[in-house]
């Protein structure tokens, strides 16, 4: 067993020591720890995906040496390698990002704790990417659950952040207690936690007709639990003050990432649990299909008239998920490559919309609305022009990381019938359209010339660890757009790999 | 030769235009220099890249596997480059007086002068991928332009271009993912795939897909009601963008999906063709009809071209070379004429502020040089001989007669009842100009008065081109005819 | 066949002329412009006999497009027309001198008028399809501002209808380019028709409609239904000498231009026999019927002459529209008779209106009296229209009614020369009361208030001239030999 192989569970344990350290640490130190933490799990990260795409295969690994099905397991494969790389990455990122408006927005003698949190965060998305055990899974959800909401619960003084926070738990453990229930009915049925153990038994209970009906259940609660805590339309509508009433950052990792880390699950419990033929002959994809669709319209209509930039880049948040599920809906493998890229393509781009609304709010004098931030793109031309190519990008110009969602995504609808071809271009053109409406008309206030300029209250783009991320995660959209065919590639094999 | 400079068309415009737009200019005068200086040099450029015809295509990066960014120089692409290449500076030329009093000019300029190197790109193209890629960036970059004036009319304008054009670039890349999924990796080329895959009813849904998402751009009804709304932007971006550099990128991207992608032996007889024609027909009448009831001057000029590039998809939806040869032909000439109608609508309203078709009664006395400029431009649009609307007429007539069957004979009879009715809403305003003096001939103010030489220059060259393609087009015809065929 | 630089003369030196005096300053002085127009005319005059009486020639000029290729040519057909086209404008621009006095801009009138002449010359002397289109456009554009000439409200309303009309012919007939390139082997007029029948095989349909379109897209030029409205708008409006002219000799040009479709690009036998033949015939009937019925009811006397030439025009294209040699030699006698006829009354009734001011039928009691020369004239031309021997009318109608009877189309061949016949009578009943009531004014006039107002030798020699001819039926012969000329080549 070669040394790469510990590091996903290495990355796991140094998070969980990292966190518990920032607990304890003044402020300043525990930014470096955390920062210094991310960019070394990237690292090791990024270590074993070399290994994994070199050797072409996935591996188990024990955790303690209780072997199964007693024992836990973790298991990486290309696909939950890139993603383990990829989450680390933005986080750093999207830290350095906003980390002036960390400092500003959380309590000074809690800010320590903001890192905890964030690291705590880490481990538990990372424990559901890698994950081989469903109860392990449904633990870490919880975890999830509460540092996300501490997340956005740490804006300081913001009577705004606690009302969404409270909403954003209810319905989070709402999904969550779905996803128990589903866990619970399945291991009364297979008598199995351990992923492949249960997804024999599940097997073998399909091809009698046994419990056809309970099965069909748990996918519908899986299900659901899920789309309530990715926010998929019509259980999306605690995102849009969750994400915008939380400090810039905070956005960043919660649309970027920890929506993702729910939809991953998903991903996985479908291939490696139920088994994807299943789920595909329940009819459940044709629903999140449809759910999906209406992500798209809806959440461009809202974000078309919203006044607010914060507001505006969450519900198209709520749009660029359902593309996601539009993805998994079509019950293809190709649609299904198209959900994972989209997954990739949204996590870099949309803490970089964040990250430099961010910047033009404190250019602006740390107003949110549009009609404040008028010419805020001037003032601050390196946001001003990351925004746009973030903006670029959602429209889906090609050489912009959103064309290749597109291209996949319009790609997969065609191998498949009828009507989801129809609604499929329909969600296609409409969110073209909407999409570009919304962006450009931001674009261009940003751009407005204001007669007589105040100078602004604070540059925080005179930051180094801002402009740097900001230009990172602009390079990696343009080098995504460009050269995405070798991600692609990981990505195939590793679904190929991931039941 | 070399292909590498292929990219040039595309970069100098780029880069000029940035620094039109960044750089601290001494004053106007030099930044106008500047600006002429860098559009004459592309235009040389290009001139000399049609002369040389470098061969193969310049691949500048794979997007996935199967989809390269390509640029290469074809027959049709010379055909259309030629037309922007000559038009541009004439434009550019033109704009400088008409936007003297403009506040936001290096804006304006800036982002004109980088829709030349985009709509180049289009021209340039090599495949469907890399055309859409230029056709979706020329949206993005016309539409500061549209806007410019910053008025409520100009937003509502805006947003209806966008909305049009997005939807229709939506739909054209579903159409062309829709192909290549059938049909792998595809280089322009003529005749397209045409033989291979003959029946094939999802290509044909694919090709009437992007028909309908380059047909926004084309202006077919009913995807057109874009165009009147951008008469509202000032005359160059209507005269050169929506007379020329947009709409004719509409026209050459269906071209291209129609010809060098799809193949008229996949089409021909099909209910895709059909569709086609009967669109067109329909619009080529359309069109006139509402310019004959508009009577805002730039609005009926917009509605007129509506009509006028569905003579140009008649003759495509043929499907055959005489029918290709015959539409090109149009393509070019009324992109002259149409803009020199634009100029002079533009010269009267920027001199004397008047928008309206009544209120030009009677100002051909003051501006005489203006609206014989627009009374010969009025004839040849009609198709009076000796001037080349009446040329492109007769080809697209005698290729419909040639190709025959009903739809061909229903083009004819849009094409003959659009003609009389063109007639009727130019030629009258010509000559009411001249010959009736208003009642109110105080109503002439001293402003009212034919323009200075950056205008006059470009009616010149322009009348002067329209004379001489009137009276001597074969050998553009002969040439036309030898470069479709697509090898170089 | 020589190529004849020579012919392109006549139509260029008169436009040429036309364009020397709307330019040159020097030319606004009254005296040296009619002098400068008159020889302008008369040499025109001169270079169109010397032209026409050359043996075959023809002249390639250029090509405009594939297959559009500009040529000019001298055949029968040219001849006949040329010759009466160039003399009609001599005698027009004469009688004008003196009634251009009456209105202003002289100088752009003389100019298009000049111009005009060199395109209807060129609608004569072409040798192809194209190139008669193109001379048939230009025709419309440079008679037009002689339309427009006194810009009045009614004028620009005339001479639009004028425009969009003639536009609308002529797109018309645009259509049979095309057509005749597809189905037959070339756009040069040959005598006979040039439609490869092979090609034709189960297309006939087709073609017949677009043939029929055609002709009355032509047609509108020459003042048949359904395109005539614009003629009682248009001729009246311009100046009298223009609109003698346009009545006179422009009309023609759709003549020209049918007998060229028919005869010498479908070939009347593809025409002869068909379902478009019988159409064409009622067409002309109706406009025979309509235009002399309204020309009854007219009041105002150019008015009143100028829906006479629509009547009096289908005359010639029925006879056209027969297909049969006897037909065809009423038509082309007519074409002569009409064009001296018509332009006659038309510089009458300028001439009245130059010198009492009066425009209406009923003002013109006791006329006679006042300006006997000139009712002479106008009577010597009425009774000619009318058809009364021994004057050249008689014998036109004499040869169409025969050609009707001796056609083998069922209804048509008698009702041809029946409404010939109600048209005559319309026309004596529109005509003869000016000429009667002017000689004979009866009580009421006033003697004693009479004045002579002959008008001076410039007005009054072309009229004389005119009515002259008008009874050219006394020696036929050389006339007959002219026309026979013609019809021997198509038949």
């Amino acid at each position: 067993m070669a040394t790469v192989q510990n590091f996903p569970f290495a990355a796991i344990m140094l998070y969980l020591a990292g966190g518990v350290t920032c607990c304890v640490l003044k402020p300043k130190a525990s930014k470096v720890v955390c920062l210094l933490l991310n960019s070394l799990v990237t690292v090791l990260m990024f270590a074993v995906l070399l290994y994994t795409v070199r050797t072409g295969e996935s591996y188990v690994y024990w955790m303690g040496h209780f072997p199964a099905p007693w024992g836990n397991e973790i298991r990486i494969g290309p696909l939950e390698a890139l993603m383990g790389t990829a989450f680390p990455l933005i986080m750093t990122l999207t830290l350095l990002g906003g980390m002036e408006h960390i400092f500003e927005d959380v309590e000074p003698e809690k800010t320590n704790l903001y890192f905890t949190v964030v690291s705590l965060l880490m481990v538990a998305m990372l424990a559901l990417i890698f994950t081989n055990d469903l109860f392990t899974a449904y633990v870490f959800v919880e975890i999830n659950t509460i540092a996300s909401c501490a997340l956005v619960m740490l804006k300081y003084r913001s009577g705004r952040a606690l009302v969404a926070t409270t909403r954003y738990m209810m319905m989070s453990l709402l999904g969550s207690g779905l996803f128990l229930l589903g866990i619970v009915i399945l291991y009364s049925i297979t008598g199995h936690l351990l992923m492949e153990p249960m997804a024999r038994k599940i097997r073998e209970l399909f091809s009698t007709g046994n419990y056809a009906f309970p099965l069909t259940v748990t996918v519908g609660l899986f299900a659901v639990g899920m789309a309530l805590k990715s926010a998929l339309w019509p259980f999306s509508a605690w995102l849009p003050d969750a994400h915008s009433s939380a400090t810039v950052s905070s956005s960043g990792i919660l649309s970027g990432l920890v929506v993702k880390s729910y939809i991953i699950l998903l991903l996985k419990i479908f291939y490696r649990v139920i088994g994807i033929d299943l789920v595909y002959s329940s009819g459940i994809t044709n629903i999140l299909f449809l759910f999906g669709f209406g992500a798209i319209v809806f959440g461009s209509f809202y974000a078309l008239r919203e006044k607010d930039i914060k507001r505006m880049l969450a519900y198209s948040s709520v749009a660029q998920i359902g593309y996601i599920y539009l993805g998994i809906g079509i019950g293809t493998s190709l649609g299904a490559k198209a959900a994972c890229i989209q997954i990739l393509v949204h996590a870099i781009t949309k803490p970089l919309l964040f990250c430099t609304a961010g910047a033009f709010m404190s250019a602006s004098g740390g107003s949110r609305r549009f009609e404040n931030l008028r010419g805020a793109g001037r003032r601050d031309l390196l946001s001003g022009i990351a925004f746009t190519i973030g903006a670029l990008s959602m429209i889906g110009i090609p050489l912009f990381a959103g064309f290749i969602t597109k291209l996949h995504l319009t790609r997969s609808l065609f191998l498949f019938g009828t009507w989801k071809f129809w609604f499929g271009i329909a969600a296609l053109v409409i969110s073209t359209v909407l999409n570009t409406l919304y962006y450009l008309a931001a674009v261009s206030v940003l751009f407005q010339k204001v007669p007589g300029d105040s100078p602004p209250v604070e540059r925080p783009s005179a930051s180094l660890f801002y402009r740097c991320s900001v230009i990172i995660f602009s390079v990696l959209n343009l080098l995504y757009g460009i050269f995405s065919e070798p991600v692609t590639q990981i990505i195939q094999s590793g679904l190929s790999l991931f039941s | 030769m070399s292909n590498q400079f292929l990219i040039l068309p595309i970069l100098i415009p780029l880069i000029s235009g940035i620094s039109i737009a960044l750089l601290p200019f001494r004053s106007e005068k030099s930044r106008n220099l500047f600006n002429l200086t860098a559009v004459l040099l592309n235009s040389f450029v290009i001139l000399w890249l049609i002369l040389s015809r470098p061969a193969g295509s310049l691949t500048l990066l794979y997007l996935t596997k199967t989809l390269p960014f390509a640029l290469k120089l074809d027959g049709l692409g010379i055909i259309f480059l030629g037309l922007i290449g000559f038009l541009w500076p004439v434009s550019t030329l033109y704009s400088f007086e008409y936007m003297e009093h403009d506040k936001n000019q290096p804006r304006f300029f800036s982002f004109y002068t980088i829709c030349y190197g985009v709509t180049a790109g289009v021209a340039l193209s090599a495949n469907p991928i890399t055309m859409y890629f230029f056709y979706e960036l020329l949206t993005l970059v016309t539409v500061p332009l549209v806007a410019h004036e910053g008025d409520r009319q100009s937003m509502a304008a805006v947003r209806k271009y966008i909305i049009y054009s997005m939807g229709g670039a939506a739909l054209s890349l579903t159409g062309i993912l829709m192909l290549l999924s059938h049909a792998g990796s595809v280089e322009f080329v003529y005749g397209g795939i045409g033989q291979l895959f003959q029946g094939d009813s999802f290509l044909l849904l694919a090709y009437l897909l992007t028909f309908i998402g380059f047909g926004v751009k084309s202006a077919v009804f009913p995807l057109h009601a874009w165009l009147p709304a951008a008469g509202v932007a000032p005359t160059p971006v209507t005269a050169l963008l929506h007379a020329v550099a947009v709409v004719k990128s509409g026209v050459f991207a269906a071209i291209r999906s129609t010809y060098y992608t799809f193949g008229p032996d996949l089409l021909a007889g099909t209910w895709a063709q059909q569709s086609t024609a009967v669109a067109a027909a329909f619009t080529i009448v359309f069109g006139s009809v509402m310019a004959l009831r508009e009577q805002h001057l730039k609005r009926r000029l917009a509605y007129s071209t509506v009509s006028n590039l569905s003579y140009i998809l008649f003759g495509m939806s043929l499907m055959t070379a005489e029918g290709l040869v015959a539409g090109l032909s149009h393509m070019l000439f009324h992109g002259v004429i149409k803009i020199t109608l634009f100029f002079c609508a533009g010269t009267v309203l920027c001199k004397t502020g008047r928008a309206y078709v009544p209120q030009t009664t009677g100002l051909g006395r003051k501006m005489p040089v203006t609206f014989i400029t627009f009374l010969i431009s009025g004839l040849a649009l009609t198709g009076t001989p000796l001037l080349p609307g009446y040329i492109s007429k007769m080809n697209l007539l005698m290729s419909a007669a040639l190709a025959g069957g009903p739809f061909a004979m229903a083009g004819i009879i849009a094409l003959l009842l659009s003609a009389i009715l063109t007639a009727a809403y130019l030629l009258p305003m010509g000559i009411r100009a001249f010959l009736v003096t208003p009642e109110d001939s105080l109503s002439f103010t001293e402003h009212d008065r034919d323009p200075g030489w950056q205008m006059l220059v470009p009616f010149t060259v322009l009348v002067l081109t329209m004379l001489v393609l009137g009276i001597h087009a074969e050998p553009l015809m002969n040439a036309l005819e030898s470069l479709i065929m697509g090898s170089v | 066949m020589n190529s004849n630089i020579s012919l392109l003369f006549p139509i260029l030196f008169p436009m040429l002329c036309g364009i020397a005096v709307g330019l040159i300053p020097a030319l606004k002085d009254e005296k040296r412009r009619r002098v400068f127009v008159l020889t302008a005319l008369s040499i025109s005059f001169l270079l169109t006999i010397s032209q026409i009486l050359l043996p075959e020639a023809s002249l390639y000029v250029c090509t405009l497009a594939p297959k559009a290729e500009i040529s000019f040519a001298v055949d029968a057909v040219t001849r006949f027309f040329a010759g009466l086209i160039a003399f009609m404008w001599l005698m027009s621009g004469i009688f004008s001198f003196e009634y251009m006095k009456h209105e202003k801009n002289h100088n752009r009138y003389y100019c298009f008028y000049l111009l005009g002449e060199g395109a209807m010359l060129g609608v004569a002397f072409a040798a192809n399809y194209v190139t008669m289109y193109l001379c048939f456009e230009w025709m419309t554009l440079m008679t037009l501002p002689m339309v427009l000439h006194s810009q009045t409200e009614d004028a620009l309303k005339a001479g639009m209808k004028y425009l969009l009309y003639s536009f609308a012919g002529a797109f018309a007939g645009l259509l049979g380019i095309p057509f005749l390139v597809r189905f037959g082997t070339t756009l040069d007029f040959i005598p006979g028709g040039v439609l490869d029948m092979t090609l034709v095989q189960g297309h006939e349909t087709l073609l017949l409609g677009v043939a029929f379109a055609v002709i009355l897209g032509f047609g509108a030029k020459a003042g048949l239904f359904p395109l005539h409205a614009w003629l009682p708008t248009a001729h009246p409006v311009a100046p009298a000498p223009a609109s003698a002219v346009l009545s006179g000799v422009i009309t023609k040009a759709g003549v020209i231009a049918i007998i060229r479709v028919i005869y010498y690009q479908f070939g009347a036998a593809f025409l002869r026999g068909t379902w478009m033949q019988t159409a064409l015939l009622c067409t002309a009937l109706v406009t025979i019927f309509m235009g002399s019925s309204m020309a009854y009811r007219e009041k105002i006397l150019k008015k009143r002459l100028a829906y006479s030439t629509v009547s009096q025009v289908s005359y010639i294209l029925f006879g056209l529209f027969l297909m049969n040699t006897t037909a065809m030699t009423g038509s082309l006698l007519h074409v002569l008779c009409h064009s001296v006829v018509k332009d006659g009354l038309f510089l009458c009734a300028g001439a009245i209106i130059y010198k009492t001011g009066k425009t209406d039928v009923e003002e013109l009691t006791g006329i006679g009296k006042e300006m006997p020369v000139v009712l002479w004239c106008f009577t010597l031309c009425a009774l000619a229209l009318i058809g009364i021997p021994p004057m050249c009318g008689f014998m036109s109608k004499w040869y169409l009614a025969l050609g009707s009877l001796s056609s083998s189309i069922p209804v048509i061949s008698w009702l041809g020369p029946v409404i010939l016949l109600i048209s005559a009578l319309l026309t004596a009943a529109y005509l003869l009361p000016i000429t009667i009531r002017g000689f004979f004014p009866g009580e009421g006039y006033n003697y004693s208030a009479l004045v002579k107002k002959e008008p001076n030798a410039w007005m009054l020699l072309p009229l004389i001239l005119l009515a002259a001819l008008a009874a050219f039926t006394i020696f036929p012969q050389p006339f007959l030999a002219m026309v026979e000329n013609v019809t021997a080549s198509l038949m």
